[in-house]
């Protein structure tokens, strides 16, 4: 899941940074500065707040770069008088609101604060070889709220400008719970609890190049993973993204995202969230992979204010995990930024 | 017996009646509080540092003891693109008489080059790479020009295109000048 939460912090950087939509729609007589931010220019004028939904559904089983069934992987790793579960449907749904204050004309910080619900359906062989579903209980609350600051290092304007390179470094907070458990009193999987438990570094650089009304962006993200205070480590993550728009008019942009993540292995220093003999998601040789999405965007301003809305489509061209691990079959996204 | 009003003279009346109101709504419109929003407070003019088109760095306070009209715009933003050729006109007028126009171009430099190169501007034009004169006098949005008085302090903001060939308001700039030479 963690892989899920960094492609949803990458995706609010993105959207908070990109969503702003190209107008020259006028206040009065005038160029509004607030409304006139081209997408992917950045850096709210004075204070920009988004709201951010998200869902993403998961089905598909994947070994390394093939499909494969849960009842062939139960069957695979099934031992007779033992157990074992595999997941068969994941949703995740994350409200996140966002913050982007410019501190100086170069210097802006950020901060997400999100709210997660997850949800899984399970497939189970028990010892006796039968195979049963059952639902794991919803898990809820306050994710890892994330601070991140963004220097602009280079740019040819302040607002529309050609080129731009933006780096940026940030801290993601344990502030969601890392601990429930279930009913019998195990740790819930690592993948669903609501937070990681570790302080985690990320570094960032955006690199934006425009061609108006074309706008090209390229991004690079790190998260550098600590352990958590449960013992457990997410494996550190990589993710790129090239990123297109186009102003189709004054109050419409259109755009097509490429968007890459590799990511390590997990350690379970302590053993508390492996099971595994008994569980697919509970087994950190079960993680780190390699994926690669195409997202068709569209950003829509609204007149005569300094609001915009924002969907997002993403759905995997590639995928590549280390054993067997469930992946994400759709991905939406929807924002509302506004600037002040 | 009943007089009548003739049918030509309630036009005339209503024409005089029209003329006399326009005049005065075109008499609002052009005072100084119609042309610049005056601060509630008087504050003294952020000085401000940047780079003119032949990349030497410029300041503001170069300028102490001038009327200064800050005008801050883009080559992207169409109002500005017509008023700036009614300030060079204005400033033509005006230099004589101590008034500084300074166009501060929030774009990038090539473009901000092709447009005063072909336009033939004249007055100073300085760049406002990473938007710290945006930020130092609260521009929302293009074009806004600040009046600054000979004080320094900041004594006004347009927000929006002026006619800056207008006779109303050339006249109000002068009477500011001028105004400023008594008290100073």
């Amino acid at each position: 899941m963690r892989k899920l939460v960094l492609l949803g912090f990458v995706s609010t950087i993105l959207g908070i940074t990109t969503t702003n939509v190209f107008a020259l729609g006028e206040c009065g007589l005038s160029c509004c500065i607030a409304s006139a931010n081209t997408s992917g220019v950045t850096l709210a004028p004075n204070l920009g707040l988004s709201l951010q939904y998200e869902y993403m559904d998961m089905e598909t089983i994947r070994e390394g770069t093939s499909e494969i069934g849960p009842n062939d992987v139960i069957n695979r790793n099934w031992q007779p008088g033992g157990s074992y579960s595999v997941p068969t449907s994941m949703i995740m749904q994350k409200w996140s609101l966002a913050a982007a204050y410019p501190v100086t004309e170069r210097f802006q910080v950020l901060g997400v604060l999100p709210y997660i619900k997850n949800d899984m359906d399970m497939r189970m062989k028990n010892k006796m070889g039968m195979v049963m579903e059952h639902k794991m209980d919803t898990l809820q609350g306050l994710g890892d709220i994330t601070v991140l600051g963004l220097y602009t290092a280079y740019t040819d304007a302040p607002i529309r400008p050609t080129q731009r390179l933006t780096l940026g470094f940030g801290l993601k907070m344990p502030t969601g719970k890392n601990d429930e458990k279930n009913a019998s009193g195990k740790y819930v999987h690592a993948m669903m609890q609501l937070g990681s438990g570790s302080w985690d570094a990320l570094f960032t650089a955006n690199y934006l190049k425009a061609f108006y009304p074309v706008i090209l962006q390229a991004s690079l993200f790190y998260q550098l993973n600590t352990e958590g205070n449960e013992g457990y480590e997410f494996g550190d993550q990589f993710s790129y993204d090239l990123v297109s728009r186009y102003q189709a008019n004054n109050f419409i942009n259109v755009g097509l995202d490429l968007h890459g993540i590799y990511a390590m292995k997990d350690k379970d220093h302590d053993g508390k969230y492996s099971n595994i003999a008994t569980s697919m998601v509970d087994n950190p040789e079960h993680t780190g992979l390699h994926s690669l999405f195409l997202t068709p965007v569209v950003q829509y301003k609204i007149p005569n204010t300094a609001g915009s809305l924002e969907i997002k489509y993403q759905k995997p061209l590639y995928q590549d995990v280390n054993g067997y691990q469930q992946v994400i079959d759709n991905r939406w996204l929807l924002s509302l930024t506004w600037n002040f | 017996m009943r007089s009548k009003i003739s049918q030509s003279k309630l036009w005339l009346i209503c024409i005089l009646l029209s003329l006399i109101t326009s005049l005065a709504f075109a008499a609002d419109i052009n005072t100084p509080q119609q042309l610049f929003q005056i601060p509630k407070t008087i504050t003294q003019a952020p000085n401000l540092s940047l780079f003119d088109l032949e990349n030497r760095e410029q300041r503001l306070s170069r300028y102490a003891g001038k009327v200064i009209l800050l005008h801050f715009w883009a080559t992207w933003c169409s109002s500005c693109l017509l008023e700036l050729p009614q300030l060079q006109k204005l400033w033509e007028k005006l230099r004589n008489k101590g008034l500084v126009v300074i166009a501060i171009a929030a774009d990038n430099r090539k473009s901000v080059e092709a447009f005063v190169k072909a336009n033939q501007f004249t007055f100073p034009v300085w760049i406002d790479q990473y938007g710290s004169g945006l930020r130092a006098y609260s521009v929302k949005g293009f074009p806004t020009t600040s009046l600054i008085g000979r004080t320094g302090n900041l004594e006004g903001m347009a927000l929006g295109p002026r006619d800056w060939t207008n006779s109303y308001i050339f006249k109000m700039i002068e009477a500011i000048l001028a105004k400023d030479v008594k008290n100073n």
